[in-house]
């Protein structure tokens, strides 16, 4: 009884391994977007000034305020 | 002049560009001292320690950076020469460049410490720290060294070697201080900041890293026997794998966790010291540090939630015989479902707003992917004709997605950035969303779930002459928010019809209640017909290229007024701008992009007025098509075109967006259409 307790545990740790790698080798787990947001977060600050002068979203949205 | 302290205002790049300049005069203009690389502290460096030290010279501090800027031009160019092929950017005469680099650089500090000063025996200290670690590097990379030893304290202490001549400029500081301040204290958070900038940085440039079998401690995490050595080895497949692990197995979160510790111990340095400049770039990477954290846990947890919940969609391709646009439609049609099972991650737009460019999102990275989802989606309704209701599954769970994406407050609609408090619900989104329902079988939804957004818009945003805004906002009792919306739209956005995104509406208009909107339709499509340009194509503002433009509009006009004279032109354009290959293109050579949505168009043209030629022009265009397929689709190619700076009359910056994911749905719905439309000839 003791030994089917035993095994019956070890199967259930491979059984929990063998979920862990199939859910990474998962290809529905998208990994591009991570990829996109780790490339905005390397690239220089600020490439893209949409409002050009801070100053103007200063003044005419009360940034700060 | 002496002072008392330097203040970082007493930096002036203008005056660093000068003195490059004068220094440059001495040398051949291709021999250039500075690196043309984008702002950095750098430029800069000693000024954000000064205010620790007292008794400085104004003229002394500004040679020291100047020597500090073109010491470390010549490092960023030695390390692309050490790190593998010189980037060809560098150019041949690189060493040169490099020679000169540190020529003047030592002529400026010999000026500034005498021979005998302490500042020379800490200078060869740093430079032999720097060649240490690329030693040190290099047997990594060379495989000599397994990288299961590339430890966290072997990481830390190639970080800290490898940009140890930055504390050059805490050591020349002191000198010129007289020996004094505390520049124990300051080199210690130079090297925490160092580390730390050292982690984020490998963690952005895994990928280069593992082709160029440069050893990091993210990827002796990920493969402690060693990198793939050699560049074939590490395919797509291997790649993709390695990703997924990064991300999901909390590698890359690690990583950054040991940053965001090593600038605690950064700041923790600085406590006692009197407020640096340097204390804003520890927070500066902080942050960038802990919205990337947030960020990819978001993401991780989102996308594993997904993968439980999404409903399972199989299709299996028939073999078909004498319809040679199906096995292209099926293709593609199988490339969209691969990217629906991953939640069309690849299609999302991202983009960069920053809080002291005055947004206010609850992060600086905003996400959208309204828009493409219903493209994608309606390309997906459009291949039940093809699939049958097996895709139904994944059609219903992109509408409950993009319904449940809808703006909260009234009026509505959808915006393309849903989280950007700045960025109103748009005319093109609200189009899709229309079209969307009453194509896919859900018309009844439109009048509860778009009207209140079409009144605002023609309420708002009708011109006298047919034409119509974009941004949807209501006239009258605006929000604080849709207040905040308005100035941005005339700060930022832009405001005026875009002929595209009109065409859009008119069509999903007419598709939805021809006879309540025949009053807009018919003044909107006249203005459509008048901004044609005289080559028969429309100009877009969102879009890169005419084919979008000429798509949307052909297709409005052929539904709504099919005896325009417009349409005759539009497809004369087409006619005339297929290129010898059979494709159409934007940039001088054929792209998939164009030629599906050129394709598109000839399959809308109404019958009388095809050509005989045209079944051959799309016959070549399908050839072009099945030639230019990749394992995962269709490349992506620039679809979506921001001219940042436009609305503010600055010089504009063209950002793209790209999808590998959008330019195949639009393969798909080109070869639908003409399976379609040569079924239609067959009968």
């Amino acid at each position: 009884m003791r030994r089917e307790q035993e095994i019956k545990e070890a199967t259930k740790l491979e059984d929990m391994e063998a979920l862990e790698i199939v859910t990474l080798n998962d290809a529905r787990l998208d990994v591009e977007e991570l990829e996109a947001r780790l490339e905005i977060a390397v690239a220089t600050p600020h490439a893209d000034c949409w409002t050009l002068f801070c100053c103007i979203i200063d003044t005419a949205c009360g940034v700060g305020q | 002049m002496s002072l008392k302290s330097i203040a970082p205002a007493d930096f002036r790049l203008e005056t660093l560009a000068a003195r490059l300049e004068q220094l440059q005069a001495g040398w051949p203009s291709a021999v250039r001292l500075e690196l043309g690389v984008a702002a950095s502290i750098y430029d800069y460096h000693p000024y954000l320690f000064a205010p620790a030290f007292s008794g400085l010279d104004a003229r002394q501090v500004e040679s020291l950076a100047v020597a500090a800027r073109l010491f470390a031009s010549f490092i960023f160019l030695s390390d692309e020469a050490i790190d593998g092929p010189a980037d060809a950017a560098f150019g041949p005469i690189a060493p040169l460049r490099a020679a000169a680099m540190q020529f003047e650089a030592y002529r400026l500090l010999n000026e500034l410490f005498p021979a005998g000063s302490q500042f020379w025996p800490r200078f060869g200290g740093y430079l032999r720290d720097l060649a240490e670690s690329c030693v040190i590097e290099a047997e990594f990379g060379s495989g000599r060294r397994p990288w299961r030893q590339f430890t966290e304290d072997v990481a830390r202490s190639v970080a800290i070697k490898k940009a140890a001549i930055a504390k050059a400029s805490v050591a020349g500081l002191a000198e010129l201080a007289g020996g004094g301040g505390p520049a124990g204290v300051l080199e210690s958070a130079v090297d925490h900041y160092n580390v730390a900038h050292q982690l984020f940085d490998d963690l952005g440039d895994w990928k280069k890293d593992l082709r160029r079998r440069q050893p990091s401690l993210v990827l002796a995490r990920l493969l402690p026997d060693g990198g793939p050595f050699g560049a074939d080895d590490a395919g797509p497949e291997l790649v993709g794998g390695i990703a997924r692990r990064l991300y999901y197995e909390g590698h890359a979160s690690h990583v950054l966790r040991l940053a965001l510790l090593e600038l605690g111990k950064a700041d923790h340095a600085l406590t006692e010291l009197p407020p640096l400049p340097f204390a804003d770039a520890v927070a500066g990477l902080r942050r960038r540090c802990l919205d990337l954290e947030a960020d990819i846990a978001r993401i991780v947890v989102e996308n594993a939630n997904r993968v439980k919940a999404q409903p399972s969609v199989n299709i299996a391709i028939p073999v078909i015989a004498d319809r040679p646009w199906a096995p292209l439609a099926w293709t593609a049609l199988e490339s969209t479902l691969t990217e629906w099972r991953r939640g069309f991650g690849e299609a999302r737009h991202l983009m960069n707003f920053p809080w002291d460019q005055g947004f206010s999102g609850a992060t600086e990275v905003q996400s959208g992917d309204v828009f493409q989802r219903s493209l994608l989606a309606e390309g997906l309704c459009e291949a039940e004709r093809l699939a049958g209701p097996d895709l139904e599954p994944a059609l219903a769970h992109e509408v409950t997605y993009l319904l449940g994406r809808a703006q909260s407050h009234p009026p509505g609609g959808w915006s393309y950035f849903p989280e950007l408090p700045e960025l109103p619900a748009d005319a093109d989104d609200l189009a899709q969303m229309i079209r969307l329902l009453c194509t896919s079988g859900r018309r009844a939804l439109v009048p509860v779930r778009c009207d209140p957004a079409i009144d605002a818009l023609l309420q708002s945003g009708a011109h006298p002459d047919g034409s119509l805004e974009t941004w949807i906002l209501p006239s009258q009792q605006r929000l604080r928010r849709q207040q905040r919306q308005a100035q941005f739209v005339e700060l930022a956005w832009g405001s005026g019809p875009d002929p595209e995104v009109m065409a859009n509406l008119l069509h999903a208009l007419h598709i939805y209640d021809r006879a309540r909107f025949a009053p807009t339709l018919e003044r909107g499509l006249d203005f459509i017909e008048t901004v044609q340009g005289a080559d028969g194509s429309w100009s877009s503002t969102w879009y890169h290229g005419p084919f979008y433009g000429v798509f949307v509009a052909t297709r409005a006009l052929a539904a709504a007024r099919p005896s325009s004279g417009s349409l005759p032109r539009a497809i004369a354009f087409l006619r005339e701008s297929q290129l010898p290959d059979g494709g159409w293109g934007v940039d001088g050579g054929s792209d998939a992009l164009s030629t599906s949505l050129a394709l598109l168009v000839l399959a809308l043209t109404p019958r009388k007025l095809t050509q005989a030629a045209d079944g051959g022009r799309a016959t070549r265009a399908r050839q072009w098509l099945e030639g230019a397929h990749r394992a995962e689709g269709w490349t992506g190619c620039p679809f979506i075109q921001m001219n940042v700076g436009r609305a503010s009359g600055g010089p504009v910056n063209k950002v793209f967006y790209s999808s590998r994911t959008i330019t195949t749905a639009f393969v798909l719905r080109a070869a639908l259409a003409w399976d379609v439309r040569e079924a239609e000839c067959a009968c």
